[in-house]
């Protein structure tokens, strides 16, 4: 069965972490931006204030200088000396508070253009200043005159620096309350960003992880249930595949263990019948010798009876021979018995000689002549004069002999062929009854232990035989194999490297 | 001492009979170099609330007013205005609170507002006395308007 896994369970959970980790960091970087809008503002806040203390700083001193101017005016005797460096120190004061205001105010528009005419208005204002300081210095009657003229030049030009101070005061102000009104209103920003966000994400992270864990949830009780059931003996049970992810990975697994499961099961059961069969058969076979043979002893004591009639010894003779055969039958039963024995324990050993297969057939066929007559079989054979393998002798004539008393058995008053040939490569031994054939389905059995081909048929045998002439012939590196068709016969072929 | 009372008599009146001909020839001065030829009491009560700042050219205005007590200033109020000076005060006291602006700046005769509006371009103030020294200015021409 194949299975395409499209999705991970594991990845969509190592996703969801990091979408989470992701999701905080968002949380974190909201917060944090709310928090600098907050700090910005707190900032302009506080250059609003600095600006404004420049402004009224800038006002004081323009005020403090034209008052000095004045005292040129009011007090006649003073000296304009000592005055001087006053003026100028109240002017630079105010020139340096407004220049410093004006850097402040690059991010207030609206108030730029008032400091620069305060500015323009202080240069006027100063330059009248040192023009009345110079008349003073003249101190002419004519220059006396010009004085309270540039004195009120010099108020209007300080009034219109001041009013225009006032207005950065007054701008000043209204910016300041709007960004107070901000900072106030926004106090909370920080956490109801962090609130929301984390509300948002908290509740887009519970929605794919319930989403994700219900599938989860769904798919392993699934598998729980199937567990439950073929735990019960339920092995045609199957898992419903709900998602195409590790756990369908899983359960995909458990069908294939339950149908591996099922099919050992069959198998086990199939081999214990197998062995009831066998034993049954074994049993079977192994009681007809003894009983043949217990038979042929009872009968024999009876013949040594002194009360009764004097022993024949011919009579004697020819139980013993049947007591004889019985043995070689019993003999022969266990004989098989060990050889599956050892070839199950991979323990069936050959000794390679070379043989020639002709002569070996030829004194097997010679053996089983009465065998054969008492079949009615009559025996046709095709092969050379010698033919010569390395094989081993005694396990080659095994197969053969094996071959040939299925012959018999299944093929009773038929003809049986038996030919020997050969190319470069391998001796083919075939063995060649006109018997009822084996059906198609069955000869891919045959070779099998206990297998028989017609076990209701009142034919003996363990069905052994097939089976260890196969591992004999492979231990050989050879093949054995059957060609037959229903009704045609049968022919065994036994191929040998040459 | 009739004489004498009658002395004192016209003596008592000579303040009023100074100040009615102010009351009837108040000239509005600019500097010589403002190229404006005539004004409107509209424009110049623009000019003395500091509604209107800059003159056409764009030169900034500066007016020179008179003293509140003084009689120039009365017949000012009166005429262009059209206010009394508590109204005008009250004005200028708001206006310095909301925009920082003052009142214009007073100054103590008709000579010192001439020659302070013949030193600065954008200067313009208002005299009764026609003897007043006009160098560097112009009189210009009112015209009431609403």
């Amino acid at each position: 069965v194949n299975f395409v896994q499209k999705t991970s369970l594991i990845k969509r959970f190592q996703g969801l972490t990091f979408a989470f980790c992701f999701l905080l960091l968002l949380v974190a970087a909201g917060t944090y931006l709310s928090s600098q809008t907050f700090l910005v503002n707190l900032r302009d806040l506080n250059d609003v204030n600095a600006v404004t203390d420049l402004a009224i700083q800038g006002t004081e001193n323009i005020v403090s200088a034209r008052l000095t101017l004045e005292k040129l005016n009011s007090t006649p005797n003073i000296d304009s000396k000592q005055l001087a460096p006053v003026y100028f120190a109240s002017h630079q004061q105010a020139d340096s508070a407004i220049e410093q205001a004006i850097k402040l105010t690059s991010k207030f528009p609206g108030t730029a253009h008032l400091l620069k005419d305060a500015k323009t208005s202080l240069e006027e204002m100063n330059k009248l200043s040192q023009h009345i300081f110079e008349l003073r210095k003249v101190d002419s009657p004519a220059s006396r005159e010009l004085i309270p003229r540039d004195l009120l030049l010099v108020k209007q030009f300080e009034l219109d620096s001041t009013e225009s101070l006032r207005g950065v005061q007054i701008a000043m102000r209204k910016t300041g309350n709007e960004i107070f009104s901000s900072v106030y209103h926004s106090r909370f920003l920080p956490f109801w960003v962090a609130l929301i966000l984390a509300v948002f994400f908290s509740g887009f992270a519970l929605f794919l992880g319930l989403s994700s864990t219900r599938r989860v949830e769904r798919s392993l009780l699934n598998l729980l249930e199937a567990t439950e059931k073929v735990a019960g003996g339920d092995l045609n049970y199957q898992v419903k595949i709900l998602s195409s992810d590790e756990i369908g990975r899983l359960s995909m697994a458990f069908d294939e263990m339950v149908r591996s499961l099922a099919l050992s099961m069959q198998q086990v059961q199939k081999a214990v019948a197998i062995r009831d069969e066998f034993l049954s058969i074994a049993s079977h076979e192994l009681k007809t010798p003894i009983t043949s043979l217990k038979m042929q002893m009872q009968f024999a004591r009876l013949m040594v009876n002194p009360k009764k009639a004097p022993l024949d010894l011919e009579k004697l003779g020819s139980v013993l021979d049947m007591s004889n055969v019985q043995i070689d039958r019993l003999t022969k039963l266990v004989d098989d018995f060990l050889d599956v024995t050892r070839i199950e324990a991979g323990k069936l050993t050959f000794d390679f000689v070379q043989t020639d297969l002709s002569k070996m057939i030829q004194e097997v066929l010679n053996r089983f002549h009465d065998a054969l007559a008492a079949a009615h079989c009559e025996v046709k054979t095709y092969f050379p004069p010698t033919l010569s393998v390395s094989c081993d002798p005694f396990r080659i004539e095994q197969v053969f002999v094996n071959l040939l008393s299925n012959a018999m058995k299944y093929s009773p008053g038929k003809l049986i062929e038996v030919s020997l040939d050969h190319d470069d490569q391998f001796a083919v031994l075939s063995v060649k009854d006109h018997g009822a054939g084996i059906p198609i389905e069955k000869q891919k059995l045959i070779f099998d232990r206990f297998e028989r081909v017609f076990p209701d048929q009142n034919v003996t045998g363990l069905g052994l035989g097939l089976y260890i002439s196969k591992q004999i012939v492979e231990g050989h590196h050879g093949e054995l194999s059957i060609i037959s068709s229903p009704g045609q016969g049968a022919t065994f072929q036994v191929k040998l490297p040459a | 001492l009739k004489i004498f009372l009658g002395l004192i008599f016209i003596a008592t009146l000579l303040p009023i009979h100074r100040a009615r001909p102010a009351e009837e020839h108040l000239f509005f001065i600019v500097n010589e170099a403002n190229p404006v030829h005539e004004l409107t009491t509209k424009q110049i009560a623009d000019f003395y609330y500091k509604k209107n700042r800059y003159w056409e050219n764009g030169t900034k205005v500066r007016f020179f007013d008179h003293r509140s007590s003084s009689a120039e200033r009365i017949l000012f109020l009166k005429q262009i205005l059209k206010k009394t000076s508590r109204e005008v005060d009250l004005f200028w006291i708001e206006e310095k609170n909301s925009s920082g602006q003052g009142a214009p700046l007073e100054a103590p005769s008709d000579d010192l507002i001439a020659s302070s509006v013949a030193s600065l371009l954008g200067a313009i103030g208002y005299i009764t006395d026609e003897t007043t020294d006009l160098t560097g200015v112009k009189k210009v021409p009112v015209r009431d308007q609403e």
